[in-house]
């Protein structure tokens, strides 16, 4: 994680959705109005009293807004923590354990990456009940292989390795070298894909509560405001723009610090930042008088 | 530290057995560390088989440095892989210090390296030690593993380190701060810590320069004192025959030539010996030109 | 990176001859001057100048230093020898002694801020300071030419050899699509491939390490170059396979004049192809001079270190001194 913050990129991503985190955690607090509450100002314009004006129902756009982050954000949290486990247990074992089970989770993998996710989501919506919960384990599920295919590649890289082979000579059963030599060559890799589940995950969460799957239509989401905004374009062309702004931010940086967490993870990361500390470390001393650590880096 | 004196091989006697056993260093059962009758393996499934070792014996005793030579293709790393029950042979028996591990399962091989019976030394420094773990992790994995404790295991690692001639200080750097001859140190001292009855060394200097090489090579002299079997598996002759008390010479899966160390490489019988020798360059003598190269390998195919 | 952002120390009026009009073709077979040089180069300071020869050398080094710009560190500290056409020069020392730097020098390929920071390089009576990047890319293959250590990493692995060596010669020599097709199979008999013609469509993932390495030496003398460069060129090879390649530039150097520098950590490979040998340690030359002189009866501790190291850990451990004839 410092690493991560020593990037600029990495450093705007994190302080971004910080404050998305922020708004989920005390949205709802900071709400100026009841974001349920009617009023017979129906889509009035931004003004002191409503910062981004009202909606067909009169309703506080702006409270909706702050009010519908938390469900977004626990959505879409939901949707790639499922994913994880779903798809990274499977995927380390599929390299460790018997070519049976790896058959088989390889089969499964592609027989959901087939799988149209809208469509299979409102299916199960329709059998198990319309919840948030149901929707996004779904979609989560859905979205597994991704975790699957990048922890198995992980793995595979890995795992004929000499260093896992001088384990296994050393007697360490397969819990020991997932622990202590694969676990950490695999993290970076499903960060990177953590992070672009969950810029994914306000998408599908927007597009779900835009259909309404999953969120009942008088609770406030932002892919809810989105579409109802949408409706009422012809009277304010500038509604949608406010909660679309908001999901494009977060998704941004939820992938801005998905690239920071690639760009210093693995060996090409060690000598990225070791290149820079050499070149800060050469700046500061005058290049007349080598340095005793300088020879020593340069000894081979 | 001196070594061999350059002559004194040649008046070891030819007998098999080691020189220099230290008579408290006879394995448990008196016999052999590790002996391989006539061992076949194959690979691949039975429509495409491919035979890679088809009928090796080979014996290593307590104390003595086996060379085993081979090219590309010999089936000297299978051989390796055998011993180390990553290969399960397909005919033929390996008993390993006293007990049949030829038919032996997961399970028996997990136990066996439990106890540190036979250790590894892989050629590549580079990979053979996981780039995230400090020194002092990949050393005291083989105890850690069993259950020493941490205190006990670094201690244990320490001695190791300045068994192989290496400062203490490097037991909490990572492996890209050391040179690839400090690696290969360390992957030695690894394989040391377990006080293992065999060591198996697949190339273990092929990847390091010289002088690299020589400090490797006389670590490996030194261990002969403790009782420790070696199987050096190389497919340059020179370094093998810098440590080696006796060779084996692998060729095509068989076992061209068995001898004392001097006895092979000045006595080679076996044509194949014979054009490893001579294509090996010396400082002194000639070596063959093409001319007897290639009646030497007419020979072989004879 | 271009060798003219090292400070270059020119000597004399190299620069004029930069337009020395040099044949692209294949060497006729030079007469050399035998393996054995006249006039051993040890102990010559390096300011002093060789006897001018007639004919420029392929490639001469002057006290050649190298600096690492970065940290400021001295990496070669002076590196003098002569080549001429069929002769061969090795340099032998530890990783770090700064062996490979100076080859790489001589193909003006140093690493980024690595330069040339005193003495000179001159190739075929050329200053290298002088060369424009596009003169260098002309000079290299065609003048000087290399191969390295590890074949598979220096051929591309979806292409064809006979295609990758073809192109070398179209682009060197000018050769159309059916001349450079011969001229493959040429060279490919040269470096003694059995069925050249089976080798030329195969891809590098088909061959072992043996026939690779022939084929960048074929790819390398392709447009008839005075110097090879083989850095480690046989480290990674069978011994059987090593003789062969060894046996190959030997054979080279007889036919075609070319000229040879042997980099290796191994003596004994020096000692089978040299005729001249320099030891370097942390960048120092500390000794130079004939092959048989420096390797049977070295004068410096360094030297006589690696010969005892190599003697008593090695093939010549077992060796009866009778056989040294």
């Amino acid at each position: 994680m410092r690493r991560v913050l020593s990037l600029t990129s990495g450093r705007i991503a994190v302080a971004v959705l910080a404050v998305v985190a922020l708004l989920a955690v005390l949205g709802p607090l900071l709400a100026p109005h009841d974001p349920l509450a009617t009023s017979t100002h129906t889509l009035a314009p931004a003004s002191a009293g409503h910062w981004l004006g009202t909606d067909y129902l009169g309703r506080d756009v702006f409270s909706r807004l702050l009010a519908g982050s938390r469900i977004s954000v626990l959505g879409s949290l939901e949707v790639a923590l499922t994913a994880l486990v779903a798809g990274t247990v499977p995927g380390i074992l599929s390299v460790q354990l018997g070519r049976v089970f790896e058959w088989a989770t390889l089969r499964l993998a592609d027989t959901l990456v087939a799988l149209p996710f809208l469509l299979f989501a409102v299916a199960v919506v329709a059998l198990l009940g319309n919840g948030l919960t149901q929707a996004m384990l779904v979609t989560g599920v859905l979205v597994s292989p991704l975790f699957y295919r990048v922890a198995r590649a992980a793995t595979l890289a890995v795992a004929r390795a000499p260093y896992v082979e001088a384990a296994l000579i050393a007697g360490a059963g397969t819990g020991w070298i997932v622990r202590r030599h694969l676990w950490a060559k695999v993290l970076p890799p499903l960060a990177v894909a953590l992070a672009q589940t969950v810029g994914t995950g306000f998408v599908i969460v927007s597009s779900l509560t835009f259909l309404g799957i999953g969120v009942q239509p008088p609770a406030p989401t932002w892919g809810g405001l989105l579409a109802s905004d949408l409706g009422y374009l012809g009277h304010q062309p500038w509604a949608p723009v406010a909660p679309a702004l908001l999901v494009m931010l977060t998704v941004w940086a939820a992938n801005l610090l998905a690239d920071a967490l690639r760009d210093v993870s693995g060996e090409a990361g060690r000598t990225l930042l070791r290149g820079r500390a050499a070149r800060a470390r050469t700046a500061a001393v005058p290049s007349v008088t080598p340095t005793p650590d300088a020879h020593a880096g340069g000894a081979r | 530290m001196t070594g061999t004196p350059r002559l004194g091989a040649d008046a070891a006697p030819d007998a098999p057995a080691s020189p220099a056993v230290p008579p408290n260093s006879l394995s448990a059962h008196g016999g052999p560390v590790l002996r391989i009758s006539d061992l076949h393996a194959h690979y691949g499934t039975r429509a495409r088989r491919r035979t890679v070792l088809a009928g090796v014996s080979l014996e290593v005793a307590a104390g003595e440095t086996v060379g085993l030579i081979g090219e590309t293709g010999s089936g000297k790393s299978t051989l390796a892989r055998c011993v180390l029950g990553l290969v399960r042979p397909s005919a033929g028996s390996l008993v390993l210090d006293g007990e049949d591990v030829t038919r032996h399962g997961h399970r028996q091989w997990r136990a066996l390296r439990r106890r540190g019976v036979v250790q590894y030394v892989f050629q590549d420094p580079l990979r053979s030690l996981d780039p995230d773990l400090t020194v002092a992790e990949s050393l005291t994995e083989p105890l850690l593993v069993r259950g020493t404790p941490w205190t006990e295991a670094e201690q244990r690692a320490r001695t190791l380190l300045d068994r192989v001639r290496l400062d203490p200080g490097l037991l909490t750097r990572q492996p890209a701060e050391l040179s690839g001859g400090q690696r290969q140190r360390v992957a030695v001292a690894r394989a040391l810590v377990t006080e293992p009855r065999l060591v198996v060394l697949d190339e273990p200097v092929s990847a390091l320069d010289s002088a690299n090489r020589v400090r490797i090579l006389r670590i490996l002299k030194e261990l002969r004192g403790d009782g420790v079997a070696l199987l050096f598996i190389s497919h340059d002759l020179g370094s093998v025959a810098g440590v080696a008390d006796r060779i084996t010479v692998l060729h095509g899966g068989t076992l061209a030539e068995t001898g004392t160390a001097a006895d092979v490489i000045n006595r080679p019988r076996h044509p194949y010996t014979r054009l490893l020798v001579r294509s090996a360059p010396t400082l002194h003598g000639t070596p063959a030109d093409r001319a007897e190269r290639d009646s030497l390998r007419a020979q072989l195919t004879h | 990176m271009t060798p003219s952002t090292g400070r270059t120390v020119t000597r004399g009026p190299g620069e004029a001859r930069t337009a020395v009009p040099r044949s692209t073709g294949r060497r006729p077979a030079a007469p050399h001057t035998g393996p054995e040089p006249a006039v051993p180069d040890a102990g010559r300071p390096p300011g002093v100048p060789h006897a001018v020869p007639a004919a420029p050398s392929p490639l001469s080094l002057r006290d050649v230093r190298i600096t690492d710009h970065a940290t400021g560190r001295k990496l070669v500290h002076g590196v003098t020898f002569d080549l001429t056409p069929g002769r061969t020069v090795g340099i032998v020392g530890e990783s770090g002694s700064g062996k490979t730097l100076t080859c790489r020098a001589a193909l003006g390929i140093l690493p980024a801020h690595f330069g040339i920071s005193g003495g000179s390089i001159e190739i075929d009576g050329t200053d290298i300071g002088t060369l424009t990047p596009r003169a260098w890319t002309a000079l290299r293959g065609s003048t000087v030419s290399a191969v390295f250590q590890d074949p598979a990493s220096y051929l591309n692995p979806s292409i064809r050899v006979g295609r990758q060596i073809a192109e070398v010669v179209r682009v060197k020599q000018g050769l159309g699509r059916r001349a450079a097709h011969e001229r493959v199979l040429g060279l490919l008999r040269a470096v003694h491939l059995r069925d050249p013609e089976r080798v030329q469509g195969q891809y590098p993932h088909e061959l072992s390490g043996g026939m690779l390495q022939r084929i960048l030496i074929a790819t390398a003398v392709a447009a008839g170059p005075r110097v090879l460069i083989a850095d480690e060129a046989t480290t990674a090879l069978d011994v059987t396979v090593q003789a062969e390649v060894l046996d190959l530039l030997a054979e080279l150097r007889r036919t075609t004049g070319l000229a040879l520098v042997v980099v290796s950590h191994d003596l004994a490979v020096v000692a089978r192809l040299c005729d001249e040998v320099l030891v370097m340690r942390d960048g120092e030359v500390v000794e130079q001079g004939p092959t048989r002189t420096v390797l049977h009866h070295p004068r410096h501790p360094y030297t006589r270190l690696l010969v005892d190291e190599h003697e008593q850990y090695g093939l010549d451990r077992f060796r009866t001194p009778e056989e040294d004839a």
